[in-house]
């Protein structure tokens, strides 16, 4: 009787290809729906502005956000954000991440309205061309993760730190009433790129695969940071 | 400001070579660009980000003192004040507090414990408020000496601008402090305060004996268990009947060799009234560190049993899950010795932890087949001398 067939038993599926198989399959499944639920964020972040701008009311809004101190503005972006987070990271149950997501997709709109409307009057075509820009960078940074799969969870407490010094330098901006300029855009924009690393690295590697809510979240937070300061970039030079 | 920082799912790994470069080239590019900003259209009130950060240090070290003084001011005692993290640089006894400076003085605690129980609620909340209280004084001593005025006029003057820097670092800090939430390795200062008062008398009893339990800790971590024994001696000459103090006396036999001694210890405190949670925890835990360290015939399972036990009473306790990720790497469980090893590692700025758990995360790497992760591990215990 022949013996069994040593290249059939090498391509015998075995137990631990199965398990490995089911989970590449829930790791994509994780990935897709997180990018759907990131172009949901960008479309509804979208929608708010298109809206309030069309109905005349973002004028008004940006008004009394830029005649109040622009730390209390932060600020309340900050507890907002802090508390969509966590909510979204954190909550069990899915309306509620929804909730957290749907709260920080209406913060980031609110605290663009101010820059939103100052672009439109003064740098017309620069809002879509720092859009352009934007999601051309999100795609060559989310390209790099997924075709080098390198691991980019390292740079985390860098950028926390970077984030805090920047945060400094806001404050004190206020503060001391000077104006931060190009430069300091420029560092946005690279630490900005370094989240979105981050965040994709995790994406692909680390989030757990029923979080897909906050990881959307988390993603959308680090574009609208690489747009705001992309926008910025355009503003200075127009 | 994005959000993203709230949250981190990535396993906290120590760096490659690689990516220690590519972060010192990010940091510095950003470092450069912050230079560049600064100096493009150089107006002196810039220089206040750098006189912000600058004064991060000095505020630190007055904050932590804040603490020391009030809990000394008090009655209680201090047994550490560490100021910064990363690798200890600097050691010293200071008025018998344990001072250790660490590489990254950006952060820091204090230790303090109580003598006795009277007020300990009052008392806590205290100690908790005093790290920012010194800041806040800080502000209102350079107010009246500056003056309110002059200390809230725009300037192009850089002395002043070096003090109004000084008053706004001071105020962020006491306010991030004041902010109840949970931080890294801990409670803020807010949190503190109002968990102060919710305490239990058991706990604050615990806290007496701290100093004791961690020296004992460390000593039998640099396998000096005959130090560590004597520690917990001397203290248990003084609270004869603790019950905290006995599951430490047992571990302390068990790593001298003195099994048998360690198991009636044990027994002993089986036998009879433990008293509290907190202290039948802390016998369970000692009974698993019995079996692991092979003083206790039990299996590996029983004492994943006790350890697992003890971690349901006091949840998230360090020493514990530490423990609970050695029985678990023993038994060849490596995927569920990471996860639990990690928690504790990613929540910790305590070098002798940070040591065993890289040297206890190398072998769970090594188990999974992920040699590079584990040679990470391992040249980080190298360098930590683990």
């Amino acid at each position: 009787m022949p013996g069994p067939n040593p290249q059939m038993q090498a391509y015998a599926p075995t137990l631990a290809d199965g398990r490995a198989a089911v989970r590449a399959n829930a790791r994509s499944q994780f990935i897709m729906l997180t990018y759907l639920h990131l172009f949901g964020a960008v479309m509804a972040f979208i929608a708010i502005e298109v809206g309030l701008f069309s109905l005349g009311l973002a004028a008004p809004i940006a008004q009394a956000m830029l005649g109040t101190s622009w730390l209390l503005v932060l600020g309340g972006f900050m507890v907002a954000s802090w508390l969509a987070t966590h909510m979204a990271h954190r909550a069990e149950s899915l309306p509620a991440q929804y909730a957290a997501l749907a709260l920080f997709v209406v913060a980031e709109a609110v605290i663009f309205i101010p820059l939103l409307a100052i672009a439109s009057y003064a740098a017309p075509g620069a809002i879509s061309s720092a859009g352009w820009v934007t999601a051309l960078g999100f795609a060559g940074l989310t390209a790099v993760v997924f075709t080098t799969r390198k691991d980019f969870s390292f740079m985390g407490s860098l950028l926390r730190w970077g984030f805090i010094v920047a945060m400094v330098a806001i404050v004190a901006g206020v503060i001391f009433g000077f104006q931060l300029g190009t430069f300091f855009s420029v560092g946005m924009v690279a630490l900005a790129g370094g989240a979105i690393l981050y965040d994709t690295s995790n994406v692909l590697h680390h989030y757990p695969e029923n979080r897909y809510v906050g990881a959307s979240l988390q993603l959308f937070a680090s574009v609208a940071l690489m747009f705001w300061y992309v926008l910025q970039l355009f503003m200075s030079r127009d | 400001m994005p959000g993203w920082a709230a949250y981190d799912p990535a396993p906290r790994r120590p760096l490659s070579r690689g990516e220690r470069n590519l972060a010192a080239l990010f940091a510095l590019s950003l470092f450069g660009i912050l230079c560049a900003e600064l100096l493009s259209d150089f107006e002196p009130a810039k220089l206040s980000v750098f006189f912000i950060l600058l004064f991060w240090v000095p505020l630190l070290v007055l904050h932590e003192l804040g603490h020391a003084l009030m809990a000394r001011l008090l009655g209680w005692g201090v047994h550490e004040m560490v100021l910064g993290f990363g690798p200890e640089l600097l050691r010293l006894s200071l008025l018998g507090t344990r001072v250790s400076l660490r590489m990254v003085p950006v952060e820091g605690y204090v230790v303090p414990y109580p003598s006795d129980l009277r007020s300990a609620r009052l008392k806590s909340a205290l100690i908790y408020a005093a790290g920012p209280g010194a800041e806040l004084l800080f502000v209102l001593v350079l107010l009246l000496v500056v003056g309110s005025d002059v200390m809230f006029t725009r300037t192009g003057d850089l002395g002043l601008i070096a003090l109004q820097s000084a008053a706004v670092a001071a105020m962020i800090g006491a306010l991030q402090n004041l902010v109840p939430h949970a931080a890294a390795g801990g409670a803020s200062d807010g949190l503190g305060i109002l968990m102060s008062f919710g305490q239990s008398d058991v706990l604050f009893r615990y806290r007496m004996q701290l100093p004791t339990l961690r020296e004992a800790e460390r000593a039998i971590a640099r396998g000096d268990a005959r130090a560590a024994l004597a520690r917990v001696e001397r203290a248990l000459a003084q609270y004869p009947g603790d019950p905290i103090l006995g599951a430490m006396h047992a571990r302390c036999l068990a790593a001298s060799g003195q099994h048998e001694a360690a198991l009636a210890r044990l027994e002993a405190l089986q036998e009879g009234d433990v008293g509290s949670d907190l202290a039948e925890a802390e016998r369970l835990h000692a009974a698993a560190c019995l079996v692991l360290h092979g003083a206790e015939a039990g299996t590996l399972g029983e004492a994943e049993g006790a350890c697992r036990q003890a971690l349901a009473r006091q949840p998230g306790a360090p020493d514990y899950s530490m423990t609970l990720g050695e029985i678990l790497v023993e038994q060849g469980r490596f995927e569920e010795a990471e996860k639990v090893l990690q928690q504790v590692y990613k929540n910790t700025r305590e070098p002798a932890t940070e040591d065993r758990c890289t040297a206890l995360l190398a072998r769970a790497a090594h188990g999974q087949g992920k040699a590079e992760d584990a040679e990470r591990f391992r040249a980080a215990s190298a360098r930590r001398g683990g």
